[in-house]
């Protein structure tokens, strides 16, 4: 797995169309196929921390333009940032998005990647990163994305009394419970017409 | 209950909550070369030569205990002492196999379509951005998400790399990826430092 500085991309801040304020910010490393091949429109989401003030937003692009002023980079915008801050509707929901599959994916799946990893062993360390990667594609593709779904959920209906339980276990809710009452039928309402 | 016991008793069942796949998953793997590589291969040794020949039914575990321990390991926080009470080895024998354990399987999964990284092709993306705009109409376009990925790391003795590694964010030492993942879930692209 091979990386150098040709697959960094530059910050750059625009305005989308609904009017929240989307921010492609810092330097971040991306496939070189978004620079070399034609995507149209497609593009990667992300979300960043960094606040959005005018002045901010300026100073990003200036010092973007003064480090590398790199045409490639500046014409190829293809990682749409947007600012958590915002709380915009396309920031919330892409904030969503990124839950559904984003580093906490492999964290916690992975439970040794919360030990802290040897500083002496890169090697043994990028090993190990890359491991846990490629075991996540492999699980995603061949288990599932929720696991949740494929292996615990046969074993809580398995059975007559455990599917019962699955089932009927909407009827508990809170809400439910004075309507669902065994004397509640006893009970004398008043209704007005 | 040791890990032969559970293999033999309750068919794997085990094996999908602590290990994180099911049984075809698990053959998959000892298939795709893993076996292979553990009975044909030698487990590095100071006092073995490296052009010795193997000597597989000698060793304490078999193919699929050695894929069991290796799963076991990177999919907990536990200790090696309860991986050797688990799996009934002894601490040199444990490390020594999860030193070997984690190359061996490396290089099974760089043999495995499933488990490879790779950028989708553009006639992927139409599909991958229905998957997102079903779920967010908003993200037109987008066809995944990055994300930034924090594993903690011991502190270096070495200032520089000591400095390299702090995040001052979260106040602490750091080694930091930046993920790119598909619609599908599946990881696309990584960048590891």
């Amino acid at each position: 797995m091979s990386s150098n500085a040709e697959f960094f991309t530059y910050a750059k801040v625009s305005s989308s169309v609904d009017g929240s304020t989307v921010q492609v910010a810092g330097m971040i490393p991306v496939s070189p196929a978004l620079y070399t091949r034609s995507y149209g429109t497609a593009h990667l989401a992300g979300i960043t921390l960094l606040p959005t003030p005018p002045s901010f937003a300026e100073r990003t692009r200036l010092k973007a333009k003064s480090v590398r002023p790199s045409r490639q980079a500046s014409a190829c915008p293809q990682i749409l940032w947007i600012c958590r801050r915002n709380y915009s509707s396309r920031g919330s929901c892409c904030l969503s998005a990124r839950r559904q599959s984003g580093g906490c994916a492999i964290q916690g799946s992975f439970g040794r990647l919360r030990i802290p990893l040897d500083i002496n062993d890169n090697a043994g360390r990028g090993n190990l990163l890359e491991v846990c990667f490629r075991l996540h594609n492999l699980r995603t593709l061949r288990v599932g994305f929720n696991q949740i779904q494929s292996v615990y959920v046969p074993i809580w209906k398995d059975g007559v009394e455990r599917d019962d339980i699955w089932d009927g276990f909407e009827t508990l809710t809170f809400v439910e419970q004075r309507v669902r009452d065994r004397v509640a039928r006893f009970h004398i309402t008043v209704q007005y017409d | 209950m040791s890990w032969s016991c559970a293999r033999e008793h309750d068919g794997f069942l085990r094996a999908d909550a602590t290990m994180g796949f099911n049984v075809e998953t698990f053959h998959s793997i000892l298939d795709a070369g893993f076996a292979e590589g553990w009975n044909f291969g030698i487990v590095p040794r100071h006092d073995v030569s490296s052009t010795s020949e193997p000597r597989p039914y000698r060793r304490s575990l078999d193919a699929a205990g050695a894929l069991g321990l290796i799963l076991h390991y990177l999919s907990s926080t536990m200790r090696e002492v309860t991986l050797q009470q688990i799996f009934a080895i002894i601490p040199t024998t444990c490390s020594r196999y999860l030193q070997f354990l984690l190359t061996l399987l490396l290089l099974t999964l760089c043999a495995m379509n499933d488990a490879c990284i790779s950028w989708p092709k553009a006639e992927e993306l139409p599909e991958l951005t229905a998957l997102v705009q079903a779920r967010h109409p908003h993200l037109v376009g987008a066809f995944g998400t990055t994300d930034g990925l924090n594993i903690a790391t011991q502190t270096s003795e070495d200032l520089e790399v000591e400095n390299a590694t702090y995040n001052g964010w979260l106040h602490d030492h750091n080694i930091s990826s930046v993920l790119a993942f598909s619609a599908t879930g599946t990881l696309i692209r990584i960048f590891m430092s």
